[in-house]
């Protein structure tokens, strides 16, 4: 027995000596998802990005208020419709010591648009970079990128690419090496990517030594280990926990209004909702207000179409539906639905929630959803593809669906999601609709140099698919993070992604 | 009461009927002298055949709608705690559903889960377990090292990999099931057949020329009928934890349809703030499978003393 | 020494059976393996699809894409997953130890419960003790593992504080160098004390919560063999000569009746595996048992067949092991 105490005490003694806790300034982050890949051409997946940026740069980049700062070049400028020039910043090393010159710049660029460029594979992020053909050097410092054709929006997405080194050659990048504020230090699958300062960066040196991005996949495991102070920063904070966060004098919760956008598509080919009345009578029935109340008790955004009203050419004109079962009745009588209709509902397995909501409004009004859950939704996305070629009547009905678009710019979420040709600019083109006029509209915006021809475009399409529902349009999700108040000047941004450096982080 | 289960040949007179159904009640009252013997048993008993009645009688005992959200009343506490109130005894769930109709009605799936898997698995099992042990030799060694491989697979990774092959739905999620399950009656019975063969009676029926259908069928089956009974009443209290585990981990029966699993899981987000979300239906899981574990126990005391320790 | 040459001449052609069941799995698919692996990779081009096809060997005939599954397992060459372009053999091996270290912890906490509470019903016979722990039991059977779980959670971790409810140590703390991936004997290793206890109090809810079932089963296992060994005649003869009857449970009796405890403990491993799935989604415990779900989830059929493979042979080198034994320990059965 004394044996015992003695031991325990022994014990106790050299757990409260033990060195086991990381250094002074370290930032933990809780992150919902792990890092896919080390390399910052194969990917298309926010966390991906959040962590890879504290490594790697752009030649510019996107501020927490959308502002476009240069940070590998000096200057980005318009030669002529179909050339850009890149003035790269001098003094720049890379992490393992190498300089940075337009030769790394231009051969980023051609590893994210040539075909196998990365040991065989095609980058995901090619379709970020529009008609971009080449990049040339002209000098040490200098780059022209050339385009197929004129493409105004280039210097609004050069920014989500990051430089690296020319030495990668055609491998696949497993060690990142990059111009960034923090050096990597190393990745553990599922458990955390780790960064060190880089005392030698060429800016505004980071104020903390280290940050941790932590994979807590489980978000009441997330928010607990925020209250425990294991974490500084936890992201993508559940609504239901924000009134216990709030009462915790240690915790603040902030939250931005995020990019992804909520909607439930109709396959428009397809009867029932080949009638524009169901359709019609689907956006009355759904009762959106309350459904943000119950999901996010209020912390979503409603929109009139599928655009957020801080993306450009917001069309602040559209009416939202208001909620109305009695018209939605009416409108089903009209089509010839009076007792109404079933049909089936695909949603990915973690929106259950709001398909059963929705799936309650619609049967006061006579329509009986059946929901068909799919584990991921690149499952359910292929089983839509696959239908697609059959038979109108071997399609799949509707999608409760969603789409990011951290540009904010309707490039990656109108032309995808209405373009008519599916397999190519319309690939996130579920719904099936098809109108000549939204794809000329929508085409012109491609090449259109000024920003009020293109709202203008982008305004006039707005008008026709929103008249024409394709969709029920639901809402934007605010993004919700809880942060440890040692943390100094952090604020999150619509894009998800986690600046440190930028705003100059400190902790107390 | 094993012998009274047997179908009457075409031709019986009315005397033979009666005496039949006297022996029945004969063979039942001794049955029930066995098995209330084990107090907890009969509890047991009580508690299983309640929650038969209330899978039955849902819609008339339910005071809810289980699938209606009532989105003025998200998340309310049982009724003995603050804020909550009796209209929702064991509170509601993140979508304002009432958290006891959704049990009462989520008994349906565990029950019908569980009994139907079973049935099917005992048919399938006992079938091949009377010809495995009958026949012996290289048909034994084969259904025996199927079972054997089948077996080797850790039960819920055999389950889950085939529902998400298959595609999430009832019919799938029994299909999964009856795959590993009939692999336990069948060797149970292989096990009594072997001792069964050796018997007399069997002896005797080869002498007059029964054919092997009729020995198996007709001879055998009769006396493996109580050990198989016993297994099978506590395989069903495993199938429903494994249908819990499937639906646990979102691969049961598609939303909104109350399944005990499902609601546990929907509750784990809610853990920090809402425990009683996850904590009634776990309940209620622990409650049936208890049960009938314990029913279970009855029965083997009563029937077959041999299986006992 | 036949019979042990039979026992294990019985496992190959339950190795060939298994095989061939984690190798149809893929086929089983309803439509196109290649479109179900490939839908949650992004863009796709019919390329790739061919590529994969060619890749993955199913442009081939049956048998011989069987056939050179074989070879690759014999050479070990485990495959690529599709989700994370790793090789599986790679991510199977990163989780392992997690997954070994809560199975042995479970283990020793089921027989922590079970040998103690399974003497004492045995010795005392009939007592309000025998029947309270065949009670527990009976309970301990009933219990769905993964509401154990996460009642513990809310009580030990969320209403008590006491012990935290998931992951493998706290999130602010720098784990000890990997040597051998099992974070306790890491952590002495680098004579880490914190990281050990950290370890240690992570460990404990999740090896409670799969050991429990565990140790109702064992618990009446211990009991039982422990009555078969009290009546026998030497423990008879032993308190005869007047030693204590706590020395004779303690000496003879509980040495005998280890034996079959151990065995069934051997012989439902197929539990605790399986309980592995459940109870590291519950505790984010980063081991084989989410990979295998996460795998299922995504079609990621190159590891969901590798980590089902390894269950299995788990399972098969366990009942082998409790097997032989047997045989050893009873020279007279015969298999």
């Amino acid at each position: 027995m004394r044996r015992g105490v003695l031991g325990l005490v022994a014990f106790l003694i050299l757990s409260l000596s033990a060195v086991g806790f990381a250094g002074d300034k370290t930032l933990v982050i809780g992150f919902d998802d792990d890092l896919i890949t080390l390399d910052p051409a194969d990917f298309s997946h926010r966390q991906t990005e959040a962590m890879l940026r504290q490594v790697f740069e752009g030649v510019s980049t996107y501020t927490p208020d959308r502002e476009i700062v240069m940070e590998l070049a000096e200057s980005i400028e318009e030669v002529d419709s179909t050339t850009y020039e890149i003035k790269v910043r001098q003094g720049v090393e890379f992490h393992d010591g190498s300089p940075l010159t337009a030769k790394d710049v231009a051969f980023s660029i051609n590893r994210l648009i040539q075909d196998g460029a990365m040991a065989g594979r095609t980058s995901q992020r090619r379709g970020l970079l529009g008609p971009t053909k080449e990049a040339v050097v002209v000098d040490d410092y200098t780059v022209h990128v050339k385009l197929a054709n004129p493409w105004p929006l280039f210097p609004r997405f050069i920014p989500w690419q990051m430089i690296v080194p020319r030495s990668v050659g055609d491998d696949y990048i497993t060690k990142p090496i990059g111009t960034g504020p923090f050096v990597f230090e190393e990745w553990v699958r599922d458990s955390h990517f780790s960064v060190t300062r880089n005392d030698r960066y060429w800016g505004r040196k980071p104020k903390v030594d280290r940050v941790v991005f932590r994979v807590i996949g489980d978000e009441s495991a997330r928010v607990s280990a925020l209250r425990s102070g294991e974490i500084d920063i936890a992201t993508f904070a559940p609504v239901h926990e924000i009134p216990s966060l709030k009462r915790d004098p240690q915790i603040d919760v902030v939250s931005v209004m995020g990019t992804r956008s909520y909607f439930l598509e109709m396959n428009v080919n397809k009867p029932p909702f080949n009638d524009i009345r169901v359709r019609q009578a689907m956006n009355y029935a759904i009762d959106i207000d309350t459904a943000i109340n119950v999901l996010y008790e209020g912390q979503a955004t409603r929109i009139p179409f599928i655009l957020s009203p801080q993306a450009f050419a917001y069309h602040d004109g559209l009416n939202k539906y208001e909620y109305d079962p009695q018209k939605a009745k009416e409108l089903l009588a009209e089509a010839g639905y009076p007792k109404g209709f079933s049909f089936e509902l695909d949603v990915v397995d973690t929106h259950r929630a709001r398909a059963e909501i929705y799936q309650a409004m619609l049967s006061v009004v006579g329509i009986q959803a059946k929901i068909r859950t799919w584990p991921t939704w690149g499952a359910a996305r292929d089983a839509w593809m696959q239908a697609k070629g059959r038979p109108v009547d071997e399609q799949r009905d509707a999608f409760l669906n969603d789409w990011g678009n951290a540009s904010l710019d309707p490039f990656d979420i109108f032309i995808p999601k209405f373009h008519s040709d599916a397999s190519g600019l319309g690939r996130g083109n579920f719904t099936g609709y098809s109108n000549g006029e939204v794809d000329e509209l929508l085409e012109a915006t491609l090449t259109s140099a000024s920003d009020s021809k293109r709202e203008a475009a982008f305004i006039a399409a707005q008008e026709i698919v929103h008249g024409q529902v394709p969709m029920v349009f639901e809402f934007v999700a605010h993004e919700i993070y809880g942060v440890n108040r040692r943390i100094l000047n952090w604020r999150p941004s619509p894009d998800s992604r986690i600046h440190i450096n930028l705003l100059g982080v400190d902790l107390k | 009461m094993i012998e009274g289960e047997r179908a009457l040949p075409p031709g019986a007179s009315h005397d033979k009927a009666l005496r039949v159904l006297r022996r029945v009640q004969a063979n039942f009252r001794e049955f029930w002298r066995l098995y209330s013997k084990n107090r907890l048993a009969v509890v047991g008993a009580v508690i299983v055949v309640g929650f038969i009645l209330m899978a039955v009688l849902a819609p008339q005992v339910a005071p809810h709608d289980p699938v209606r959200p009532d989105f003025l009343a998200i998340r309310r506490p049982p009724g003995w705690m603050d804020g909550g109130s009796w209209r929702h005894p064991l509170g509601t769930d993140h979508l304002g559903r009432d958290i006891l109709s959704r049990i009462i009605y989520g008994s349906r799936i565990s029950l019908v889960v569980g009994f139907i898997v079973v049935f099917l698995a005992t048919s399938v099992g006992v079938v091949l377990g009377l010809v495995s042990g009958y026949y012996g030799g290289n048909i034994d060694a084969f259904i025996q090292r199927v079972i054997d491989t089948i077996l080797a697979f850790p039960y819920l990774i055999l389950a889950t990999a085939l529902v998400a092959v298959m595609g999430p739905g009832i019919r799938n999620m029994l299909l999964a099931l009856v795959y590993k399950e009939w692999v336990y009656p069948c060797r149970v019975v292989r096990g009594d057949v072997l001792v069964a063969k050796e018997r007399e009676y069997v002896e005797a029926a080869k002498a007059v020329g029964a054919g092997r259908f009729h020995i198996m069928f007709n001879e055998i089956l009769p006396n493996v009928l109580a050990s198989t009974t016993v297994v099978s009443t506590l395989r069903v209290a495993w199938v429903i934890l494994m249908e819990a585990s499937l639906s646990f981990l979102g691969m049961g029966v598609e939303p909104p349809t109350p399944a005990w699993g499902t609601m546990i899981n929907e509750g784990r987000r809610f853990i920090n703030t809402d425990w009683w979300i996850s904590a009634f239906p776990g309940l209620a899981i622990l409650l049936t499978v208890l049960a009938i574990n314990l029913v279970g126990e009855g029965l083997r005391d009563a029937l077959d003393p041999r299986l006992r320790e | 020494m036949q019979t042990i040459l039979q026992r294990i001449g019985q496992t190959i052609p339950v190795l060939l059976g298994i095989s061939l069941i984690v190798f149809l799995l893929m086929h089983l698919t309803p439509g196109d393996p290649v479109e179900t692996m490939l839908a949650g990779v992004g863009h796709v081009s019919e390329a790739d699809i061919a590529a994969m096809r060619h890749e993955l060997g199913l442009d081939r005939p049956l048998v011989e894409q069987y056939l050179s599954f074989l070879m690759g397992l014999l050479k070990g060459d485990w495959g690529t997953s599709i989700r994370s372009q790793a090789p599986v053999r790679e991510l199977i091996m990163e989780r392992l130890p997690a997954t070994i270290e809560l199975t042995l912890a479970a283990i020793f906490v089921s027989l922590l419960i079970s040998i103690p509470a399974g003497v004492l019903s045995a010795v005392r016979r009939y007592s309000f003790v025998d029947k309270l722990s065949t009670l527990g039991a009976l309970v301990g059977v009933s219990m769905p593992d993964f509401w154990l779980g996460l009642v513990l959670i809310l009580v030990f971790s969320v209403g008590l504080g006491w012990l935290p409810g998931g992951v493998r140590l706290a999130f602010d703390m720098v784990a000890p160098p990997a040597v051998t991936g099992f974070l306790l004997i890491d952590s002495l290793l680098a004579w880490n004390w914190s990281a050990f206890w950290g370890a240690l109090r992570h460990l404990a809810l999740p090896a409670i919560a799969l050991g429990a079932p565990m140790a109702a089963l064992t618990m009446r296992v211990t009991r039982s063999s422990m009555l078969e060994v009290v009546r026998q005649d030497y423990i008879t003869f032993a308190k005869a000569k007047g030693l204590a009857e706590w020395a004779v449970v303690g000496k003879h009796a509980l040495r005998n009746a280890l034996i079959p405890t151990i065995t069934v403990v051997a012989l439902n491993m197929g539990v605790l595996l399986g309980g592995n799935m459940i109870i590291e989604r519950i505790f984010s415990w980063p081991g084989l048992g989410q990979l295998v779900v996460d795998s299922i989830r995504t079609y990621d059929y190159p590891v969901v067949q590798m980590a089902v493979l390894l269950y299995a042979l788990t399972y098969v080198a366990m009942n082998l092991l409790a097997d032989l034994m047997y045989i050893r320990l009873n020279p007279r059965v015969r298999v």
